[in-house]
């Protein structure tokens, strides 16, 4: 089909749903239809779009409310890489993906077995950002036998660069990590955009960690424990809820709630934490207006600690300050007695 | 009341607009009714295509040749409502491979630049295109909005003291000594004009108004359809190929593209109907495969005002004539008919021509000198901004002090922008304002910006009613896919107003 987003019916479900639109408003940020569909159709007009367009954080709710479901998130991207400015941020990505095949230059090497059977994809970000999170979980996996490793020579898993238009660079990626996932018997990683890229992209079934802790290691060879009585919220990613799929989060919740002496209370505002889609980087403002509500409102309910299972979602809910973020599988990780 | 002008020209299409602007400019004293509103004819009922020639340069050069020369002048002086999108001729697998061989020598004697490129590159910078094509040739074609074009001549021909008058039908026209006395206007609101020279450029309706002075045109109407779909589908006039047929021009206009056309024996005021657009997409598959699972969004018909000497249809010229009626026993009256969209001002200049030459008057036409919308070249930061001065040119950042609030999505219109031309005296209904902003045409078909239309107009559920019959004349063709899912919804929404949208009425 020529230009799947041309099939929107203006019912309105998207741009009701949208959270940058609620907080920023229709002049700063017109919304998902306006950005998806209605001024894709146009052309010269489009040099205007730069501001509104780099504001998407990608959270696919609207995709979501959608009832002809229309692929607005990839729709809004591709407005992004032909109207948008290349921000620094970009250029900074490409050159880090040409030199070390990550889009951010790794700084320490994990300590991991270089062979198995479970791949663990440990993600830009997350080998970056999140270094301590990632080994932890690997070693919370091999604390329960098995045979975890992560590949030498992966590299990104291509989906930040696709979302700026460099496609030949992506493929590239693409083709290096081809045969590291071919030759494993499962594939696993912490960071939700890394699973879906990797599915879509290379055609892998990538788990998400959570899918896998719960479905293959089950929460009973986990024996997690807190040591003393915690209160923990759990924010719900983006890309996790919707594009890893509908159930991980419940298994993050079945997860929390086997733990003895942990208590897991509900925020009042679900939603976006505004690190996704490059917004982190593009309109660090807005990124963090984004995070300081949903780290509030994990405040307000009372939590000492709030968890999120997606690598973006702790950088970004961490600049806010306030409540103590943590990854959630590196949190199980410290919970688990066969570790400790 | 009664006013006397030298020159009084019957239709407000492109032609009788630039007529007016033509004389006007010349400093003729000018009236110029129009039954209907502005290009409410075939004018607004066509491609909205900028003929580069090349579709005729095979088979009619005189219409290619006017074509080339015109195309480049309207590039000149209308940017404000052309798009310079570039065209592709391009062979279809089934098509007849040896065309271009007499396609490219028969542009370059018309003048027009025509480039031979490789199918590889052709599908390059036009993704959808069939893998199978054969050839592909690149022309200057480019998309133009003969809504604005029409408007433009009008605001431009005011400037330079034209009166221009839309809902004033001509009731009765009779010669007077030295002249003509028409009585124009509805109901109450008659007026009688006296006029030295009547110029007939009624288009399709041109046959009615030479009756009226007891004169026959020679004309035969040639209805042809074309489809709507939703958003571009092709970035650039994508023509077949081959000898000018049904269904074989796609044009990028606007936020839309535009398929067609048909050609039969029709007449004014035909509707599109079902199996038209059936047989138009069928057609168009063969250039771009998947356009049947693309949105068609409205389908219409225009009557097509052409010069039969006997031969009809895809046959006859598409060059045009000015008709000096003092042959038939009427000095004074001069018709002009035929053409095309692309040719309007030369036919406006040779008919501006003749009737100089009536009223014993010299004076130079200067249509190609000026710009009909002044146009600033320096784009604005504002998406709302730009699209306005893509439609009206320069004069659009008068409005930018105006609530910016949408007002039709689909066209990126804004309420501010509604209320201005909502305040116009040339508009009184919705349809009106629909021709002066474009809300309404996108892909809803005015299923929300109608109301606030009618809001903005201080009009209610009656008016519309009919604004929405007139909408869904155009939908009823091609309710089929996502369209059909378009007009549930809005059937479901327009409940609360009381208002069935597929009522057609009166």
């Amino acid at each position: 089909m020529l230009h799947p987003e041309n099939r929107c019916i203006k019912c309105g479900a998207c741009q009701s749903v949208c959270p940058v639109l609620r907080l920023e408003g229709r002049e700063t940020f017109p919304g998902p239809r306006r950005l998806a569909v209605e001024v894709s159709r146009f052309s010269r007009e489009n040099s205007t779009l730069s501001s509104p367009l780099e504001m998407c954080t990608s959270c696919a709710q609207c995709e979501s409310a959608c009832p002809s479901r229309l692929p607005l998130t990839d729709a809004v991207m591709l407005m992004r890489v032909r109207h948008g400015a290349r921000s620094e941020g970009g250029d900074r990505m490409l050159r880090n993906s040409r030199q070390f095949g990550r889009t951010i230059a790794p700084v320490s090497s994990m300590r991991a077995p270089s062979e198995g059977s479970t791949l663990f994809f440990p993600g830009c970000v997350g080998e970056a950002r999140t270094a301590s999170s990632v080994q932890a979980a690997i070693d919370l996996l091999l604390s329960t036998g098995d045979r975890t490793y992560v590949p030498d020579g992966w590299s990104c898993c291509g989906s930040p660069l696709e979302k700026i238009g460099e496609r030949r660079e992506a493929e590239r990626l693409r083709s290096i990590n081809a045969p590291l996932l071919e030759a494993a018997e499962a594939v696993v990683t912490a960071c939700p955009g890394c699973a879906v890229q990797l599915r879509r992209s290379n055609g892998v079934e990538a788990l998400h960690v959570l899918e896998y802790l719960y479905e293959s290691i089950t929460p009973a060879r986990l024996r997690l424990r807190s040591s003393r009585l915690l209160t923990v919220a759990l924010h719900s990613p983006c890309h996790l809820l919707r594009t890893v799929g509908p159930h991980t989060i419940d298994y993050a919740r079945e997860l929390l709630a086997s733990v003895p002496g942990l208590r897991v209370v509900d925020m009042d505002d679900e939603g976006c934490c505004g690190g996704g889609g490059g917004v982190a980087s593009a309109r660090p403002d807005l990124a963090l207006r984004m995070a300081r509500r949903r780290v509030d409102s994990a405040a307000r309910a009372g939590a000492e600690v709030l968890l999120a299972p997606c690598p973006f979602c702790v950088v970004n809910l961490g600049r806010a300050g306030g409540v103590e973020v943590r990854e959630l599988t590196s949190f199980l990780a410290s919970l688990s007695e066969s570790r400790s | 009341m009664r006013s006397r002008v030298e020159a009084l020209i019957i239709g407000g299409g492109a032609t009788g607009t630039g007529i007016a602007r033509d004389l006007a400019m010349r400093g003729a004293e000018v009236m110029l009714v129009e039954a209907g509103d502005f290009a409410a004819g075939a004018t607004g009922a066509n491609h909205g295509m900028l003929h580069s020639g090349a579709r005729y340069a095979v088979t009619d050069p005189v219409s290619a040749r006017e074509c080339a020369e015109e195309g480049a002048v309207l590039k000149r002086i209308a940017r404000f409502c052309i798009e310079d999108t570039g065209g592709l001729f391009v062979s279809a697998s089934r098509d007849d491979a040896e065309y271009v061989d007499r396609f490219l020598p028969a542009c370059g004697r018309a003048g027009i630049r025509a480039e031979e490129i490789d199918t590889r590159e052709a599908r390059e910078i036009e993704p959808c295109l069939d893998a199978g094509i054969k050839a592909a040739v690149k022309v200057p074609d480019a998309s133009i909005d003969p809504f604005f074009l029409a408007l433009g001549n009008v605001s431009s021909a005011r400037r330079h003291g034209a009166t221009v008058l839309n809902h004033s039908p001509v009731r009765r026209i009779r010669r007077i000594d030295g002249g003509f006395e028409a009585v124009i206007g509805r109901g109450g609101r008659e007026r009688r004009v006296a006029a030295d020279v009547v110029i007939n450029a009624a288009g399709a309706w041109a046959g009615e108004v030479a009756a009226m002075l007891g004169v026959s045109i020679p004309l035969c109407i040639d209805k042809g359809t074309l489809v709507v779909f939703n958003g571009r589908l092709v970035n650039r006039l994508v023509n077949r190929l081959r000898p000018p047929s049904d269904g074989d021009i796609l044009v990028p206009h606007r936020t839309a593209t535009i398929l067609g056309t048909t050609s039969s024996a029709g007449a004014a005021g035909d509707r599109a109907t079902s199996a038209e657009v059936e047989r138009l997409i069928a057609e168009a598959e063969a250039v771009l495969p998947g356009i049947k699972e693309s949105r068609a969004v409205r389908a219409y018909a225009g009557a097509r005002p052409l010069l039969g000497g006997g031969s009809a249809g895809r046959g006859a010229s598409r060059t045009f004539q000015v008709i000096d009626h003092a042959c038939d026993g009427v000095d004074g009256l001069i018709s002009v008919a035929g053409g095309k969209l692309t040719t309007f001002r030369l036919m406006a200049e040779r008919t501006s021509d003749a009737v100089m030459e009536k009223l014993g008057r010299a004076a130079r036409c200067r249509t190609a000198d000026e710009e009909i919308e002044p146009f600033d070249d320096a784009p604005s930061s504002d998406f709302d901004l730009e699209a306005m001065r893509y439609r009206h040119g320069t004069s659009a950042a008068a409005l930018s002090p105006f609530s910016t609030v949408p007002g039709c999505g689909c066209e990126a219109v804004t309420r501010g922008e509604m209320e201005h031309y909502a305040s116009s005296p040339d508009v009184s209904d919705i349809g009106d304002l629909m021709r002066r902003t474009r809300a309404g045409m996108g892909y809803c078909q005015a299923g929300l910006c109608a109301v606030n239309m009618a809001s903005a107009m201080d009009q209610g559920a009656r008016e519309l009613q009919r604004y929405y019959g007139e909408r869904w004349r155009g939908v009823e063709p091609v309710l089929f896919g996502e369209q059909l899912r378009q007009e549930m919804f809005k059937a479901h929404l327009l409940k609360a107003y009381g208002i069935d949208h597929t009522e057609e009425g009166r």
